[in-house]
């Protein structure tokens, strides 16, 4: 074999190494399934986890699968093509592995040292931001989530809305802190068409050491 | 639960039309009332063609007459479009319909086409009459089917009206034609008036 075919099948090689990447898997709960009520029923906990997050995971790799092919093979059109599916499934996976973290079963935690500092500063009072967080997240129109984002470039706190799956950082810049997901499938089992209910209800479970740890690292 | 808001205060004859034409000419409102007319308006129409196509028992699983030899016709034939019908309804993304839809152009009407919209949103705002639809938000079948859109979507073909779908495509060519028939007598009056 000459020494030019024998760089370029070296080549080869390490590309298709670099190009092998990990199969994303589901995350544990860190918590039963039942942890969380009477504010979410075990049953739409375990069908949010156990089925909804995991197809979010399972089409995800799929995708990422089909996107590698596409760039073996120089297929341009194949890479935007996927990118619909990337950002829906990736943003699903990003948004709940967020969200089981974002919840706990402690009821009685509350926001405390610079974040709740910063959210009376920013907000007025925590009511207020509460307040406008849970006015935002239940006009969503469909399906999507309502987040408390940090703004590194205005170095202050937002809250926004984002639909779908689409994940807060990759198209909107903010950092995500604490994510509220008012996709029908969250809630409806127990609280029918009344999301307000569920977001009045869903403040008892917060995990605001989580929240908090996501700032100072923001 | 879908109200329409009576836009009183917009200098615009749209505000007296039915919400089928201020559907259709949906980017003619105001900008501030563009959107939850959309969301409130939209919803109330697709619901209602949504139950209306619909009934217990139909008398036939199937389209007959033009509407099957049309959809035979585009589609190359009836369970070819139910199956691209019922990819649309499964790959759907978040909330929102499954339409088929004819084209609303010229006398003879245009073709069929299967559409999806996101949201309340309606193919009357694309130039389309719709014929026949299938609700995926989660609400219309989260307490049956769960996450299982798929068996929603099976047992949905059961119940569809064949016979309401013909109905609705009859009706939509009757409003076109009677819209033709008033911009040609509109042309008359202002002919005979000058």
């Amino acid at each position: 074999m000459s020494m030019l075919s024998m760089i370029r099948r070296s080549f080869c090689f390490v590309s298709k190494a670099t190009l092998v990447r990990k199969k994303y898997t589901l995350p544990q709960l860190p918590y039963s399934y039942d942890a969380l009520e009477p504010v979410i029923s075990k049953e739409i906990m375990e069908l949010h986890h156990s089925k909804h997050h995991a197809t979010y995971i399972n089409n995800l790799n799929v995708s990422l699968e089909s996107l590698k092919e596409c760039q073996e093979k120089g297929d341009i059109s194949g890479i935007a093509a996927l990118q619909k599916a990337i950002v829906f499934n990736g943003g699903g996976h990003i948004n709940h592995s967020i969200f089981w973290n974002n919840l706990s079963p402690d009821g009685n935690m509350k926001p405390k040292g610079v974040l709740l500092h910063d959210l009376q500063e920013q907000f007025g009072s925590l009511d207020n931001f509460r307040n406008e967080m849970t006015a935002k997240t239940t006009g969503i129109q469909g399906s999507g989530w309502g987040w408390l984002g940090y703004n590194r470039k205005r170095k202050h706190l937002e809250i926004v809305t984002c639909a779908n799956q689409d994940p807060l950082q990759a198209t909107t810049g903010l950092v995500p802190l604490l994510g509220i997901d008012v996709w029908e499938h969250a809630y409806y089992l127990q609280y029918k068409n009344a999301r307000i209910d569920y977001l009045k209800a869903i403040w008892d479970v917060i995990n605001w050491e989580d929240v908090s740890t996501r700032y100072s690292s923001a | 639960m879908f109200i329409i808001f009576l836009l009183s205060f917009v200098q615009n004859e749209l505000a007296f039309a039915p919400i089928v034409e201020i559907l259709e000419q949906v980017s003619r409102v105001p900008r501030q009332w563009r959107q939850p007319l959309i969301n409130n308006g939209g919803g109330y129409v697709n619901h209602i063609i949504y139950w209306s196509t619909m009934c217990p028992a139909p008398s036939s699983a199937t389209p007959t007459g033009s509407l099957l030899v049309d959809i035979e016709n585009t589609f190359g034939s009836f369970s070819v479009f139910r199956e691209r019908f019922t990819e649309e309804a499964g790959t759907l993304f978040g909330s929102g319909y499954v339409w088929l839809c004819e084209e609303a152009e010229g006398e003879g009407g245009g073709g069929l086409v299967i559409t999806t919209t996101p949201n309340q949103d309606s193919p009357l705002s694309q130039g389309l009459h719709p014929l026949l639809v299938l609700d995926v938000w989660e609400h219309a079948y989260y307490l049956k089917h769960k996450n299982l859109r798929p068996n929603y979507v099976s047992e949905w073909w059961k119940v569809v009206c064949w016979e309401e779908v013909d109905a609705l495509r009859k009706f939509w060519k009757s409003l076109t034609l009677s819209r033709i028939l008033n911009e040609k007598l509109f042309e008359i009056k202002k002919h005979t008036q000058t």
